[in-house]
């Protein structure tokens, strides 16, 4: 078993990815869990979130039966702090990252990354939404979500080849973005 | 009042416009082999107002230094470079704006990118952005 704790406040419910069998549980009330259904003979995953303290919130992530995707706990790391940050961030008056941002950015990844996939790095938007980048193996990939595009909002750029540059909904390109995953994305960071 | 117009004689197409990056906007880019600003940086002010950046050639006549920028709740910030004569390819005014900044700023070589900032814009922006001087955290 892994775990981790980390700062912040989150909350998911109905994670889904259909194409690992992953999806998540509420999980007592202020708690979540991300399951990963026996497949292939592979073990099943599942991660429980379970939030404590409201004055100081903190996020406490149990990652059962190893191993879990490689890059989703260093994803939990990183939008965990980025949870804390407080209003007015940008000195422009932003507003926190919204919980639900968090949700939906994991959902979005869940929905074609592969067990090979780099994490990405994690910024926050000036919309309370979080964006996702990779810039490695000769492509530039950025998907933000935000209250503009919760499901996701791609921008891919391929350096050897940017007549095949495209952008576009998340749910509308995942066959692409597999591909990507597949092929591009692998390693760490 | 500014005018708002493109003005391409008091900044030409060669010249350098610093924008202040956020800290928390910086990701690293292994195929640049670098920290690169994101395309986050590269957008309108939340009142509406056009993004807001130092003219080069304004500041040399004027005296100011790159450095003058990142003053006081600043400080932790980066500061990036983009040239006028390309944001002007995507569409995007550039024009001297000295009377629309924070109100306990003057800077005479303040200046404006306005035009419409789509997500595809903001990246190209990103792409294009040179160091002038990296946030505290990435040096």
């Amino acid at each position: 078993m892994a775990s981790l704790a980390t700062r912040g406040s989150m909350r998911m419910d109905g994670l889904v990815d259909r194409r690992n069998e992953i999806s998540t549980v509420e999980f007592e009330g202020s708690s979540a869990s991300f399951f990963r259904a026996e497949t292939g003979g592979r073990k099943p995953l599942l991660v429980r979130i379970r939030i404590s303290g409201n004055l100081a919130p903190r996020m406490l992530v149990t990652i059962e039966n190893a191993p879990a995707p490689p890059w989703l706990e260093p994803s939990i790391q990183s939008i965990g702090r980025l949870l804390m940050l407080p209003r007015n961030w940008d000195l422009e008056d932003a507003p926190p990252v919204q919980v639900s941002s968090a949700q939906w950015a994991l959902e979005g990844l869940a929905r074609f990354m592969g067990d090979a996939s780099a994490a990405p790095q994690w910024t926050p938007t000036r919309a309370g939404g979080l964006q996702a980048d990779w810039h490695q193996d000769g492509i530039d990939l950025e998907i933000a979500f935000d209250c503009e595009y919760p499901g996701g909002y791609v921008l891919f750029s391929d350096l050897r080849d940017s007549a095949s540059d495209w952008e576009g909904p998340l749910a509308s390109n995942l066959e692409k973005l597999r591909s990507i995953a597949e092929s591009r994305l692998n390693g760490q960071l | 009042m500014a005018n708002s117009e493109d003005d391409p004689v008091a900044i030409p197409n060669e010249v350098r416009l610093f924008r202040r990056i956020h800290p928390e906007w910086v990701v690293y880019d292994k195929n640049r082999e670098r920290w690169r600003p994101t395309s986050q940086n590269f957008q309108d002010s939340r009142d509406g107002t056009p993004m807001s950046v130092f003219a080069e050639n304004l500041a040399q006549a004027h005296g100011e230094l790159p450095a003058h920028f990142l003053l006081g709740r600043w400080s932790e910030w980066g500061l990036a470079a983009v040239v006028a004569g390309q944001v002007r390819e995507l569409g995007q005014r550039v024009y001297p704006d000295p009377h629309n900044q924070d109100q306990d700023e003057r800077f005479e070589s303040h200046a404006a990118i306005a035009g419409s900032k789509a997500k595809n814009v903001m990246k190209q922006m990103s792409g294009w952005a040179e160091w002038v001087i990296t946030p505290r955290a990435r040096s």
